[in-house]
């Protein structure tokens, strides 16, 4: 009888260290991806001789559908961003025209900052398009974090040769990114930092997203207000509601 | 010495036709080489003048590093002390400010690159005729919100005066950089290149869809006509602090141009060549049969007793004076001549004048006044000349008086 007590607590407990790299990385996702959100993000482009801030509120829902409105500088104010799946949109006010982004216009900047238009699309596909490995535990701002190790499946359409993460054993919140290219050099860095309590979740408000190549640049990103399981129509994510979103 | 010098000067007399036939031939050569060479350098000028004053104009000064790194972020604030002090260098007319920046521009479906040009029209009217290149509609002003395109652009994108164009870019320092505007006039640009690049904007406009304060990204100096470009740059160079700013010559920015020349100039020179071949045999002609006419005359003086080397001095003297005045009489002639077609140049119709305009160069005839012209080919006559003046000497040197008596 104690025996399979004595079993039982252990299999528990070894079921707990036994979370696959992959649960690992869904429950951080699912964190974050949910049903639908909106948040009001503060984000700035920092570059050597000058720098740019700019407010965002975005809503996102199911992951495959989000938009995204500019409120600051006044003179970018109404700019929407729109993302269907894998299309993107911009509207600007000051030419009244909708404008379908081309895939070649996928690697550049998005609005002057260091995340792509492509970064944008792809932060959902880190579960389905690549395997995961845990390869090892390492403390990232005195927290201790499981280090992951995402490689891309083999026909997925990924532009990361490796992605490693450092996800929070406490929160399952991603504080560290590594994104590497298909050569295995380094190309992004993305550090979270300053949890607060958003909607109930703790979650990182501050993050820093750190570009290899260019010495001097990067973007930082605040959420200023994040809330979750919101409801939001679906007529928000049209091409139509892009003039009106306010 | 004077006794040589006497019997030469009386010799040019004594057969006034022969000296004038002599005279007659350096003058020729003279007025031909100085006229060619300055209609070839005169056109030269003109042309680097069309292109230069369209495209870059003579001197331009930029944020340091612009001209590696040609974007808005280059752009900067001038210096108003700094422009003040190139006003007032000699040779210098105006500071022509521009803001320069790609961007794509978009109508219906159809989207492309362009280079925007924001420009004050009345200042740029200073380096071109603006009047003259428009096409259709008409210019704007500097507090117009409309654009005016270049003819190949407004071809691609069936625009005319009174259509709206957009344009998306990125301004400052991150901004966007987004606008929709009317186009108020067409222009051709000549270059073809260039047709299919350029859309000006007035200066004002934009700075504005740059969101570019009150920037620039290119100073043009407009200078006088006469005024040397070298000379120029180097006391602008002076004046402006090597660490914020970069000063450039045409020559530096549209090397094409310089080589083009260049090259074109090189085909001048070996015209110039043949034509100094075809003048050295007609001089050398007139002075060979000048000494063959006189064979008995100078045999006679041999057989007197004068010594052979005064002989060749005093016919080395001769051809010395009449190269001379036939040299300047040359130089005095043509300058009349270069004078009147550099201020009246003769604008060329027919083939050659289209094939020109189709360049982009104003299909015109003109001279060049520069002085070193007639130095340079005055020159080159009289050594020329001098060496067809060896030909008697040889053949003095060779002359048995006995057998040059014989002749008669």
């Amino acid at each position: 009888m104690k025996i399979i007590l004595i079993l039982i607590i252990a299999s528990y407990s070894l079921q707990i260290e036994a979370q696959s790299a992959y649960d690992i990385v869904k429950k951080s996702d699912d964190k974050i991806r949910g049903t639908s959100s909106y948040a009001k993000i503060k984000i700035k482009a920092i570059r050597p001789s000058w720098s740019k801030e700019m407010t965002v509120k975005a809503w996102e829902k199911n992951k495959d559908y989000s938009i995204a409105l500019v409120v600051s500088p006044a003179k970018e104010k109404g700019i929407v961003f729109l993302r269907r799946k894998k299309e993107v949109w911009n509207y600007m006010p000051s030419i009244e025209r909708v404008v379908k982004l081309p895939p070649s216009m996928m690697t550049q900047g998005w609005m002057g900052t260091d995340l792509t238009n492509d970064d944008m699309i792809k932060q959902s596909s880190i579960l389905i398009d690549y395997t995961h490995k845990l390869v090892g535990e390492e403390k990232v701002a005195n927290a201790n974090c499981w280090k992951i190790e995402l490689t891309p499946k083999k026909n997925a359409a990924v532009v990361w040769g490796k992605i490693l993460l450092w996800i929070d054993k406490n929160n399952y919140n991603q504080l560290k990114g590594e994104y590497y290219d298909e050569d295995g050099f380094l190309v992004n860095t993305i550090i979270a930092s300053d949890i607060k309590t958003f909607s109930g979740k703790k979650l990182p408000s501050h993050m820093e997203f750190i570009p290899e190549e260019k010495p001097g640049n990067k973007t930082i990103i605040d959420y200023l207000e994040w809330k979750f399981n919101i409801k939001i129509p679906d007529k928000y994510f049209t091409t139509r509601f892009m003039k009106r979103l306010r | 010495m004077n006794l040589i010098l006497k019997l030469a000067w009386r010799n040019i007399w004594r057969n006034k036709k022969r000296s004038l036939i002599t005279i007659f031939s350096v003058l020729i050569a003279v007025f031909l080489a100085i006229f060619t060479r300055s209609m070839q350098l005169g056109m030269y000028g003109n042309m680097i003048k069309n292109v230069v004053n369209t495209y870059t104009g003579f001197i331009q000064i930029h944020k340091k590093g612009y001209w590696d790194e040609q974007t808005i972020n280059n752009a900067f604030s001038p210096d108003s002390s700094m422009v003040k002090n190139i006003k007032n260098t000699l040779g210098v007319i105006d500071v022509i400010p521009r803001l320069q920046t790609f961007s794509l521009m978009s109508s219906g479906h159809t989207t492309k690159g362009v280079m925007i040009q924001g420009v004050q029209i009345e200042k740029e009217k200073l380096l071109t005729k603006w009047e003259n290149r428009l096409v259709n509609g008409s210019l704007f002003h500097n507090d117009d919100n409309s654009v005016v395109l270049s003819k190949g652009l407004a071809e691609y994108f069936k625009k005319k005066p009174g259509d709206t164009v957009v344009f998306i870019g990125q301004g400052f320092h991150g901004m966007t950089a987004a606008g929709k505007y009317p186009v108020k006039g067409i222009i051709d640009m000549k270059n073809p290149k260039i047709n299919n690049l350029i859309v000006f904007f007035p200066l004002k406009l934009a700075r504005e869809y740059n969101s570019a304060g009150n920037m620039v990204t290119q100073l043009v100096i407009a200078k006088e006509e006469n005024t040397k470009t070298a000379k120029l740059y180097k006391e602008l160079k002076a004046k402006i602090d090597p660490d914020k700013y970069e000063i450039m010559s045409w020559e530096k920015m549209i090397p094409e141009l310089k080589q083009a020349i260049a090259a074109d100039n090189i085909g001048g020179m070996i015209m110039i060549g043949i034509l100094y071949m075809i003048i050295s045999f007609g001089i050398f002609g007139t002075v060979l049969m000048m000494t063959e006419e006189r064979i008995y005359e100078l045999g006679v003086m041999l057989a007197v007793g004068t010594k052979k080397i005064k002989l060749m001095t005093m016919m080395f003297l001769e051809s010395l004076i009449l190269s001379l005045i036939g040299v300047f009489a040359g130089i005095i002639f043509i300058q009349p001549i270069v004078h009147y077609y550099h201020n009246n140049p003769v604008l060329l119709t027919g083939e050659e004048g289209q094939a020109m305009q189709g360049y982009g160069f104003e299909p015109l005839m003109i001279l060049s006044t520069d002085w070193h012209i007639s130095l340079v080919h005055a020159m080159i006559i009289l050594i020329v000349a001098m060496i067809a003046a060896l030909y008697p000497i040889w053949k003095i040197k060779n002359l048995k008086p006995v057998e040059a008596m014989k002749e008669i």
